[in-house]
């Protein structure tokens, strides 16, 4: 389950592990009604989050698509290094805002 | 900055430090040996730079990036015979690492610090070591197409050619994240691990539109593009990969359109009346707009500008309304003091009309050009579509 809290004036969707197959399409149905719920800025905490498989890529980048279309991107907080790693080997950290801490 | 920053940052101080501690014993001894390198030393070193310059990247510290970076690229240069490592060089790369080291003191701060003088010393190091053919490959984009044409990479023509170092293939491979990583029971982890272990990722993007947004459905495809230089024979690399050989495309460089007049910058464009100057990297280009009079004292401005700056020029002045000896003048002088500079000044597409025969009846021959060391394509062009 995801804890959500709005924090800086964004709101805060903090899944509470990997984000993977067998997980998305309950995440995915969450993240729409947050992002209906709270229209702006939105960071997703991947504190718990240690292996982000090609659904779940998928999953970030159609959140970002959204935001995007309202001028915003998405932003991922508390970025685990070897992910961090994944995502600037696949060029997204040109597209989301990453946040190590 | 919180808990878990500080720890990583601890740990990039600490790694970076152990990777620092022999480098000024490790360039001694690569001076010492001159141009007969020895590549273990000189990698030693290059991974010092490459690792401090990725974990850098990592917690944005941008100085320590972007001087190990430039540490990275003249090591390159050093590995690949491109430079020899003479005192002189030896001495700007012990100044840059010892200016990292200083960095690394105080890295939280390090950003505060202005290292621009430093950076552009190490670039022009590097830039003198270019031959005017690898500057200019540096300022040419490159466009790499699927077999349609759609262009999914612009690439600078230097990079591509030092990933190529060594005659490896290129590939631009098409991956599908969901059914050739996903349904595999792979991760996009596990297929880049496979082929950094097993070549070189020049270029990678995502195809992010075709994914749709949060309201749409989950998609079935995420195209994944990538522009990957390996050792690995075509008729390997899709066993390599575990993908259909329709979806990995070898890309000939040495097939590849001309170049466009188009660098990483953004083209600049100048306009002088009826004429204008577009700037792109080390390439200028100066065109007359179709039917308008070609104003020489304009024409002189723009060309001044080129001189100023450095920059050879290609004029295209086909489609100019009439040519007046001032003008004919102006090129005249303008092809003499390119010359000069070591510069190259050529028309494209062309004379425009009555070029040759008032060139002929103010006595400007191409046997007087010849004198002046003028090429007569100075101005007695080859046949264009209104060559004389």
């Amino acid at each position: 389950m995801e804890e959500i809290r709005i924090e800086d004036g964004r709101t805060v969707f903090c899944p509470s592990g990997d984000i993977v197959a067998s997980m998305a399409d309950a995440m995915r149905s969450r993240l729409r009604d947050v992002m209906h719920e709270h229209p702006g800025p939105l960071a997703i905490d991947l504190a718990q989050v240690e292996l982000i498989d090609s659904v779940g890529i998928g999953l970030l980048i159609a959140a970002h698509n959204t935001l995007a279309k309202a001028g915003g991107r998405l932003i991922l907080e508390h970025v685990h290094p070897d992910l961090c790693g994944l995502l600037r080997t696949m060029r997204l950290d040109k597209h989301f805002q990453i946040e190590v801490a | 900055m919180d808990q878990m920053d500080d720890e990583i940052m601890t740990m990039f101080v600490e790694d970076s430090c152990e990777h620092l501690e022999n480098i000024e014993t490790a360039l001694m001894d690569l001076e010492r040996g001159g141009a007969d390198i020895d590549e273990e030393l000189v990698n030693t070193v290059f991974r010092a730079a490459h690792s401090i310059k990725g974990g850098a990247g990592f917690l944005n510290l941008t100085n320590i990036r972007d001087l190990a970076h430039k540490l990275e690229g003249l090591l390159h240069m050093i590995r690949n015979r491109e430079i020899v490592p003479d005192t002189r060089v030896i001495n700007r790369l012990l100044a840059g690492f010892d200016r990292l080291r200083g960095l690394m003191a105080s890295a939280a701060d390090s950003d505060q610090e202005d290292i621009a003088a430093m950076l552009a010393d190490l670039s022009g190091l590097t830039a003198e070591h270019l031959s005017p053919e690898q500057l200019a490959q540096a300022a040419a984009t490159v466009p790499i197409s699927l077999p349609d044409g759609e262009v999914v990479f612009r690439e600078d023509e230097l990079s591509l050619r030092q990933a190529l170092t060594g005659g490896k293939n290129l590939y631009l491979v098409e991956y599908d994240l969901i059914h050739d990583v996903q349904a595999r029971g792979k991760t996009p982890l596990d297929i880049i691990n496979t082929m950094e272990a097993s070549g070189l990722i020049v270029d990678c993007r995502m195809d992010l539109t075709s994914v749709g947004d949060i309201d749409a459905p989950p998609s079935n495809r995420i195209p994944f593009y990538v522009l990957f230089a390996s050792l690995v024979e075509p008729d390997i690399v899709s066993y390599l990969f575990a993908l259909n050989g329709k979806a990995i495309h070898p890309v000939d460089l040495a097939a590849l359109p001309e170049a466009p007049a188009v660098a990483s910058d953004p083209a600049e464009v100048l306009v002088f009346g009826p004429w204008r100057l577009t700037i792109a990297g080390q390439r200028a280009s100066l065109t007359v707009e179709a039917g308008a009079v070609p104003d020489a004292a304009e024409a002189r401005q723009a060309l001044l500008a080129c001189l100023e700056r450095g920059l050879s020029v290609e004029v295209s002045w086909a489609d100019a309304a009439g040519v007046d000896l001032a003008l004919l003048q102006v090129m005249v002088s303008a092809g003499v003091s390119f010359a000069h500079r070591g510069l190259t000044f050529i028309h494209q597409g062309g004379a425009p009309e009555g070029l040759a025969r008032l060139a002929e009846r103010a006595g400007i021959t191409p046997t007087i050009l010849e004198t002046l060391e003028l090429p007569a394509a100075t101005l007695f062009a080859p046949e264009g579509p209104h060559g004389q």
